[in-house]
Formats: structure tokens, C-alpha cells, sequence
């Protein structure tokens, strides 16, 4: 599912956009696919593992990760509230070599590009973050970004810029680490002691840290709702008047004010994530409540309506949807920048229509589609 | 159902030695050329251990098997029968401490040699399981035995039971090894289906479960089962937790912590309670880590 390589040959413009022009499909707590007999409830938020939701073709990725303890050396794992375990980050079968083997099997031609946002590292020692980033070097090495948080204005410069190797020349696709680019935890040690030195593919968020150049930024505030309607009013309210919004309540932001505000096209240095999630009751589940609720919803939110209108003037409003849900579908031509398009369980419903996404998760068609324009008209 | 017929004790002692040479064939296959290239330093003492641990008990299980396979079989055999369990439990012995070897011997290897261990330590895990499960059949068996002649006094009637089970899981990131003992006999209906006896000593993987059947005495108010585990984790660490088997005839909505275990406070323990697929009732305890909100 190279719809990145497909935009970048077929979308006019697309190679010399940055990446706050761009919208990406991301999964939650990405890591967390795997089905245990206990923890499920609450944590479970995938049901594919990163190699078949890289090959769905979601692009950006929320990785937590943990250190077990093993007795005979490092282990990481991904995590999600206290009793939970997703897949192992690294060993043979881990998630690393999940991504390393989607990207070996890419062409040669093709231009993909491949977030990992870690972060909410549980219980790390300096020393598991020297062991941490020695293993992703070590699975993606090749595949890592040539360039250093310092050598590059990573959400500022052009899509073809950041696939290029060092000194501009040739690009590849290409995998991004985010080294914490959570704004809800404290900042850890290490990342704050080495955050000039980080090593090519690295790259960590401002305010939280400060490097010398190039602070970027991911807003990414969830709605903390089970309720669909408080979830729909919450997102679009901070993507409207994210400017009202601190960057973080934790103590350490205490001075960093508010987030600027969002405009169309995108605002340099910045990434908004749209968080379309819920968060469920006890005794639910995420995946219960994307496939049920959360996911359905997404046609209402950015294909129907009555402000966008297709080649004839003509609005496409869908019998049965709410009103207050008809009144207002999101036009990227006109509405503040979303960068990722962030959901539970991905693959829950797929598009199907016209064009060359029929078929592929909804979340990933509606991603791709929005480079491009308005959802409606479905002319991809 | 007791073994009345020498042609039932027959077919059921050829059971048990075709199961036994099952377990024993797949212990040999696992030491292929590639296990002994990644993991030397076990394959030099431990597949000799195994076999001599299953060599003694092929002998113990054919030392006993004459006493029975007869018209009228030998009432004084509990020297023989202790014999092979006593053995059956030296090899489930042996081969935990041969996956531990295995685990050990995993430091400072390729992927692939790792990949290669594992498969080894797996067989050895349910090969320990295969053996206390033979072992649990065995002494069923045998208890199954009843003389022939003359009917004696009566014998005192077997407490009434209430066929349950109990499902100890490990959801934990961390291979783990559990011992479990009972608060008392006189809880359980069978002297060889209750968790001392199908816990006793179990290589648990990481994220994995194990089932043993548990038959409560129909008097008992409660049927305590304390297990100890022991994590492979740095520093090692053991805990242990107590859970009441009786607890499986009022079974909780959902997973409910139980009790703080004792020797750490990083791990919970929590249970639940449902039919299994042959509609008989289940208990589920589970201990995970807690790395708190």
C-alpha cells in the first residue's frame, strides 16, 4: 500500500511540501495489538501487527515502550496502562524487525515515509536509553532519516529534503524516530542531557526539550471521552482554537504558555494530530468502541455534509446523520491543518468507492485523500 | 470408573507406556546439530541427565506394571507406585532445570541461535507438562485398581467430588517457574487431581497459562492453594499468593484482585471464574506486573 510513493509521483507539488502540509494515518498506542486472556479490557487498541498496519498503510506510529527486566539482558516491550503488554520491540520477531522488513520490501522506487513516536518510556535508565536507541539504530539503521535534528528542519522542509541522503543528493523512503514526542509526561534525563547529540533519524519536540534548532512540535491532546458527540465537539473545537490550549499541565511547561494557533495549509514547525478516539468505560474496550462507534463516524466527519460540494455546486448530506454532524464536514482547502489522522483499530472499516484507495481502511483512504483535497468529491 | 478386567488394565498400561515413549522420543529429537552448536554448554550435560532420568522411570513404570497386569493384581503396591512417581517427578525436575540451562545459555547469540533455543526450551517446557500430566494419569490408574476375591470390609467412602478446574496464567513479559501447595488434604476429593500435584513445579512462558484439574471435597468451605513463582527476572525475583479454589462456585464478573502476593509489591494477582468448553467450572488467576497508571 504505497500511497506515499503514489502522491509523490502523481500528486503535482506533493515532493516539495513539508511535512505540516501533509496528513498521515496514525495508530494509537500502535504496539498494542496483541490479545492476552487478561488486560485487554481498557488497553488493547489494535488487532494488526505494525508489519500488516504498515502494509495497510498507516504511517504514523505511537510506540510506548518498557524494559523488562530479564535476567539475561534487555527486553522492550510496548505497554498501555499498567497491566498491559503489546509486542516486543526488539528480537528477531519484534516490532523493529517489523518495520525494518516492511521497509526492505519496498522498492527501490518508492518514497515512503514512516513515523515512530516512543515515548511514555516506563521505568527507563539512562542506560536502557543508550540500549534502546543502539537497537533501533541496529534494525533500521539504512532506513533511518540521514539527518540530525540539527542538520535538518525536519516539519519545515520539503517531503523530497527529508527522504534525501546526506547533502541533499537521491532520496529513499525513510523512517523518522520521534524521541519522545509526548507532551504529557515529564521529560526523561537522558533524552534532556543528549538532545543535541541524538544520532541521525532522532529527532525530539519542543517545549519539552530544547535543542539548539529546528524545535518542532506535535499537538496531540485526546478528548478523554467515551461519548462520540463530546469526542467530534473536542477535537474540532482544539483544531479550531488550539490557541487556547496549553502545551502541557504538567509542572515542567508551567511557563511555556499555549500552543499558537492552527491555520489552513498547516503552521511551520508544527504537526496537529487529530485524535479520533475513545476513551471507554471499565469493562469495555477500545477496539469495541472504535469498530462500534468511533470509526463509523468518520464518513460524517470528513465526507458528508453540506459544506463541501462537489463539481456541480451540489452538497452530498447522508440521510440519517445528525444535524449538527451535516452542518460541518472538513474541508482541508478551508479548515485548519490536521497532520494525522489518528485512530483505535484501523482496519475496522475500509473505504470503498472510486479510485485507487477502494478497499483500503477507511482511516488510511480518508488520510491520503485529504493531500489532495476534500474527501467529497470522491475523485481520488 | 475402576479397571475390573485385565484386558481394561491392559489396554490402559499400554496407553500410558505409548505416551511415556511420546514424551521420550520428542526429548531426543530435540537435540538437533543445531541446538548443540548454539547451546554446548547444556547439550554436553543435559540431554545425558534426561535420558537417565527417563531411563529410570521406564524401569519404575515396568517394575509396576507386572503387579497389576494380572487376573488378580498385587495389593501391596504402593512401594512401586511411589517408585514411579518419584521418578516421573525427577524428570519433570530435570527438565525445567534444562529449560533454565537453555535460557542461560541464550546470552550473546545470534537471533537466529536464540530462535534455535527457544524451540528447544519449548520442547522441554511441555515435555514437563506432558510428564506431571502422565504422572497425574498414572496414579489415577492405579488408584482405579481394585483387587479381585472376596469382598473384604468396606472401604471408607471417597469424599464426594466436584470436577473443577483451575487456570494459573502468567501475564507477564518474564518466563516463570510455579510450585503450588494445598492448606490441607481433606479440601480435595482425589489425591492426585489438586494443584499440588498438577502445579507441582510448572515452567510457565511468558504469557502463557496452564490448566489442572482440581477435585474439590463437596464439604469443603474452602480450598486454599498457596504458589510460589519464581521469575526470570534481574535481580531474580519470587513471590507467592494464596487463592481459593472454592471460590470457583461464585465466580467474580470479571477480574478482581484477590491479594497482595508476598515478597513483592510490583505484582497483582487477579482472578476470575467461568465454565470451561466441557461446562465444568474454571478458575482464572492470573499474576501481572503492575508499572502503576
Amino acid at each position: 500500500m504505497p500511497w506515499m510513493t503514489d502522491l509523490f509521483n502523481n500528486l503535482a507539488g506533493f515532493p516539495l511540501r513539508p511535512l505540516h502540509q501533509i496528513t498521515l494515518p496514525g495508530s494509537h498506542d500502535a504496539g498494542c495489538y496483541v490479545d492476552h486472556t487478561f488486560g485487554n479490557a481498557l488497553s488493547r487498541t489494535q488487532l494488526q501487527t505494525i508489519g500488516q498496519q504498515l502494509a495497510g498503510g498507516i504511517r504514523y506510529f505511537d510506540i510506548r515502550p518498557y524494559q523488562a527486566n530479564y535476567v539475561y539482558g534487555r527486553s522492550f516491550w510496548t505497554f498501555h496502562g499498567p497491566f498491559y503488554t503489546g509486542g516486543q520491540l526488539d528480537g528477531a520477531n519484534g516490532i523493529l524487525a517489523d518495520v525494518s522488513n516492511f521497509m526492505n520490501g519496498l522498492l527501490p522506487g518508492d518514497r515512503e515515509l514512516v513515523i515512530l513516536n516512543i515515548s511514555h518510556f516506563r521505568g527507563f535508565t539512562n542506560a536502557d536509553h543508550v540500549a534502546l536507541v543502539a537497537a533501533i539504530q541496529l534494525a533500521l539503521g539504512p532506513h533511518l532519516a540521514a539527518h540530525t535534528h540539527a542538520t535538518i528542519d525536519l516539519f519545515n522542509a520539503t517531503y523530497t529534503a527529508v527522504l534525501s541522503n546526506v547533502g541533499g543528493g537521491g532520496t529513499q523512503s525513510r523512517v523518522i524516530i520521534v524521541y519522545d514526542g509526548a507532551l504529557d509526561t515529564d521529560p526523561e534525563p537522558w533524552i534532556t542531557a543528549n538532545v543535541n547529540a541524538l544520532p541521525a533519524g532522532f529527532f525530539t519536540v519542543s517545549p519539552k526539550y530544547n535543542p539548539l534548532a529546528n524545535p518542532i512540535r506535535i499537538f496531540d491532546q485526546y478528548a478523554n471521552t467515551a461519548v462520540l458527540a463530546t469526542l467530534r465537539n473536542d477535537q474540532i473545537t482544539k483544531l479550531n482554537q488550539r490557541n487556547n490550549y496549553p502545551y502541557s499541565g504538567r509542572p515542567w511547561a508551567a511557563l511555556a504558555g499555549n500552543w499558537a494557533a492552527n491555520a489552513v495549509g498547516g503552521v511551520p514547525g508544527t504537526l496537529h494530530l487529530f485524535s479520533w478516539t475513545l476513551t471507554p468505560q471499565p469493562y469495555t474496550d477500545p477496539i469495541t468502541a472504535a469498530a462500534s462507534t468511533s470509526n463509523p463516524a468518520l464518513p460524517n466527519v470528513f465526507s458528508v455534509g453540506v459544506r463541501v460540494a462537489d463539481a456541480a455546486a451540489n452538497t452530498h448530506p447522508c440521510a440519517g446523520v445528525q444535524a449538527a454532524w451535516v452542518a460541518w464536514n472538513y474541508d482541508p482547502l478551508a479548515d485548519n491543518m490536521i497532520n494525522i489522522l489518528y485512530v483505535d483499530h484501523y482496519a475496522s472499516h475500509v473505504y470503498t468507492g472510486p479510485g485507487p484507495l477502494n478497499g483500503v481502511a477507511m482511516p488510511v483512504a480518508f488520510a491520503a485523500r485529504l493531500n489532495a483535497g476534500p474527501i467529497w468529491p470522491m475523485t481520488w | 470408573m475402576p479397571t475390573q478386567t485385565l484386558t481394561d488394565r491392559r489396554r490402559a498400561l499400554d496407553e500410558l507406556a505409548r505416551r511415556l515413549r511420546d514424551i521420550n522420543t520428542k526429548i531426543q529429537a530435540a537435540w538437533t546439530p543445531a541446538v548443540t552448536a548454539a547451546a554446548k554448554s547444556v547439550t554436553d550435560v543435559w540431554p545425558d541427565r534426561l535420558a537417565s532420568a527417563a531411563t529410570k522411570l521406564d524401569r519404575a513404570f515396568a517394575v509396576y506394571r507386572p503387579l497389576v497386569e494380572v487376573e488378580v493384581p498385587v495389593t501391596d503396591r504402593g512401594q512401586a507406585v511411589k517408585a514411579v512417581t518419584d521418578a516421573a517427578s525427577q524428570l519433570g525436575d530435570d527438565l525445567a532445570a534444562t529449560s533454565t540451562a537453555l535460557d542461560a545459555a541464550k546470552d550473546f547469540k545470534t537471533d537466529g541461535e536464540k530462535r534455535t533455543i527457544d524451540g528447544a526450551r519449548n520442547t522441554m517446557d511441555q515435555s514437563a507438562v506432558a510428564v506431571a500430566g502422565w504422572a497425574a494419569d498414572f496414579v489415577s490408574f492405579d488408584d482405579s485398581v481394585v483387587p479381585a476375591g472376596p469382598p473384604g470390609p468396606p472401604n471408607p467412602p471417597d469424599p464426594v467430588a466436584i470436577e473443577t478446574y483451575a487456570q494459573i496464567g502468567n501475564n507477564t513479559p518474564y518466563a516463570a517457574t510455579i510450585r503450588a501447595t494445598i492448606a490441607s488434604a481433606t479440601d480435595w476429593a482425589s489425591a492426585t487431581n489438586r494443584p499440588d500435584k498438577t502445579f507441582g513445579g510448572v515452567a510457565l512462558p511468558l504469557f502463557g497459562s496452564v490448566v489442572g484439574r482440581s477435585d474439590l471435597a463437596a464439604s469443603a468451605a474452602t480450598a486454599r492453594v498457596t504458589v510460589a513463582v519464581a521469575l526470570e527476572y534481574d535481580p531474580p525475583l519470587s513471590f507467592s499468593f494464596t487463592y481459593d479454589q472454592a471460590a470457583v462456585t461464585a465466580p467474580p464478573a470479571s477480574f478482581q484482585p484477590i491479594v497482595v502476593p508476598a515478597g513483592s509489591t510490583k505484582f497483582v494477582i487477579l482472578q476470575s471464574a467461568r465454565l470451561n468448553s466441557a461446562g465444568k467450572p474454571e478458575l482464572i488467576v492470573y499474576f501481572t506486573e503492575d508499572r502503576g497508571a
